[in-house]
């Protein structure tokens, strides 16, 4: 059995049982393919080949002797580098972490372990996790498999384009303002950003913490949930009721479309490509309508004043004693959040809360909210600012348009590939309620097909 | 602080310490700064705080300035 670019977990898992491949072929395929395919794309920063094989053989012994861990047993999976994986460096894509050597396993780390996953390497990023275009790393700028001269999305670029490309078959990263979603829409895979809280940060380097979001980059939506489960809970973490919202699922699903500032600003390719997903969804009898959220334009403010006063409190001492190492502009922007006024940073948590209640209000009486992932072709790497008719805004300001709400109110939303737009791929984002994220990934699995079209 | 003092004692720090590529990303936070306070929830929250500094015999004329924007309007508030 061979491993292409679209094969899933829940394939691979079948051939492993059935003894059409093992778990050592499989890590040999996607080594192969790392070899090939990473000296222009630059997804790895640390390869584990020979752990990766180790776990792979020992996986396949367990195999043959009736020890089966469940879904992710044998199953090669990648990191973004900011996660800690015990014995291995973790160098955030910075300088400032060189020598750095992680002691012990992050959880999520240790629950993919104990679930039998093979850790095949560790994943380049925008620095510290700081940027969503994945050009300003330590070790070079990640390159999107489609288009070597584009952006692949960040922060967690290297994750998207490993399972993208087949290197991997699924990825662990983070979303602080769409750091899973966005390079996941760019590079054509499935990004999950859970609810916040439901998955372990412990181990992991932090942007903002009251931002971070932990969870899976995968090729389908219910590969995604499988690791999301495994994470959240570890090896038997496949509860698909472990919801805290109970509510039944509506059997012609009604989605919103948050029209006001979401769609305002928007490429005219991401726009055609969006309103055949739409129409596509509402042929296959989905419920759609407007769903207005009438402070939406005051996302952007309140997100950037949270964000930029946590990550200068977590780097303040290496800014002031090391400032060098980091990349320019990374240190510029983690300079700017000294700059942030306490009673501003209060404002914004004040506007987190009004925010919230206008995503539950909207989420109230619908199955889902659905918007694309990025309002943007993605751009070629080095292009700082994007013009949409009349309007000029940086590119880092528009690839966070659409997911930045999300990491502020905490809402689970998940990016689903729905063809291309000016021949790079484009993502859908479902977003469900909070508490909801088993309801939400239940949704989105009926629909991929459908949404990806 | 009112946002123009704060931008110009932003400003003068960034150059001190020889950030001067800081100054545009400065720029872009004041005006990110500004849509915050003007938030209609933000004024509100400010009106109310200014309130509630009045009902505690605070000088409300220390605060009439808080949000660059009109000063609340309440009774006592000093000329």
């Amino acid at each position: 059995m061979m491993v292409s670019p679209g094969t899933t977990i829940a394939e691979l898992g079948l051939g492993l049982r059935r003894g059409a491949v093992t778990a050592s072929a499989v890590v040999e395929q996607c080594l192969a393919t790392i070899a090939d395919r990473d000296p222009a794309l630059n997804a790895f920063i640390t390869v584990l080949a020979g752990d990766a094989r180790r776990q792979a053989r020992a996986a396949d012994a367990e195999l043959a002797r009736g020890i089966d861990r469940g879904p992710l047993h044998g199953i090669p999976i990648s990191l973004k580098d900011i996660i800690d994986l015990a014995g291995a460096p973790t160098t955030a894509a910075s300088r400032l972490r060189a020598g750095h050597r992680a002691v012990t396993d992050a959880p999520v780390v240790a629950r993919l372990r104990t679930a039998g996953a093979v850790l095949i390497g560790k994943c380049n990023l925008h620095e510290f996790a700081f940027g969503t275009t994945g050009a300003e790393s330590a070790h070079g700028p990640t390159r999107n498999p489609h288009a070597p001269a584009h952006i692949p999305g960040g922060s967690s670029s290297g994750s998207a384009v490993s399972v993208a490309t087949g290197m991997a078959l699924a990825s662990v990263g983070t979303d602080t303002g769409g750091s899973i979603r966005i390079p996941a829409s760019a590079c054509g895979v499935v990004g999950l950003k859970p609810t916040h809280g439901e998955v372990s940060t412990a181990g992991i380097v932090p942007l903002a913490p009251s931002l971070d979001h932990v969870g899976p980059l995968a090729r389908s939506v219910r590969d995604a949930a499988v690791l999301y489960r495994i994470i959240r809970d570890g090896p038997h973490g496949g509860d698909a009721g472990a919801d805290a919202d109970s509510r039944p699922a509506a059997p012609r699903p009604r989605l919103g479309i948050p029209r006001r500032y979401f769609l305002d600003l928007m490429e005219p390719a991401v726009r055609d490509t969006f309103a055949a997903a739409v129409e596509r969804l509402a042929k296959a009898g989905c419920r759609i309508d407007d769903a207005d959220l009438p402070r939406a334009a005051d996302t952007a403010p309140v997100y950037l004043h949270t964000q930029l006063a946590e990550a200068a409190d977590y780097h303040r001492a290496t800014l002031d004693d090391r400032p060098d190492e980091y990349c320019p502009d990374v240190r510029l922007r983690l300079e700017l959040g000294r700059y942030v006024l306490a009673e501003d940073y209060v404002r914004a948590q004040r506007g987190r809360r009004i925010l919230t209640a206008e995503v539950d209000a909207a989420l109230a009486h619908r199955s889902a909210l659905l918007l694309p992932t990025l309002p943007i072709v993605p751009p070629r790497l080095g292009v700082e600012s994007v013009t949409i008719g009349d309007t000029t805004e940086s590119t880092r300001a528009l690839t966070l348009r659409l997911t930045q709400l999300l990491d502020v109110t905490g809402h689970p939303a998940i990016s689903i590939p729905c063809g291309t737009a000016g021949g790079l791929p484009a993502g859908v984002q479902l977003v469900g309620r909070r508490g909801g994220t088993e309801r939400l990934l239940a949704l989105a699995a009926a629909l991929e097909d459908t949404v990806r079209g | 602080m009112q946002l123009d003092d704060w931008f110009e004692h932003a400003r003068r720090d960034a150059v001190r310490r020889g950030l001067t590529g800081l100054e545009p990303l400065l720029d872009m936070l004041l005006r990110a700064t500004r849509t915050l306070r003007a938030a209609d929830w933000a004024r509100a929250a400010d009106e109310e705080a200014a309130g509630r500094r009045e009902a505690a015999g605070q000088d409300a004329g220390a605060v009439a300035g808080h949000n660059d924007g009109p000063p609340p309007k309440s009774p006592g508030t000093p000329p």
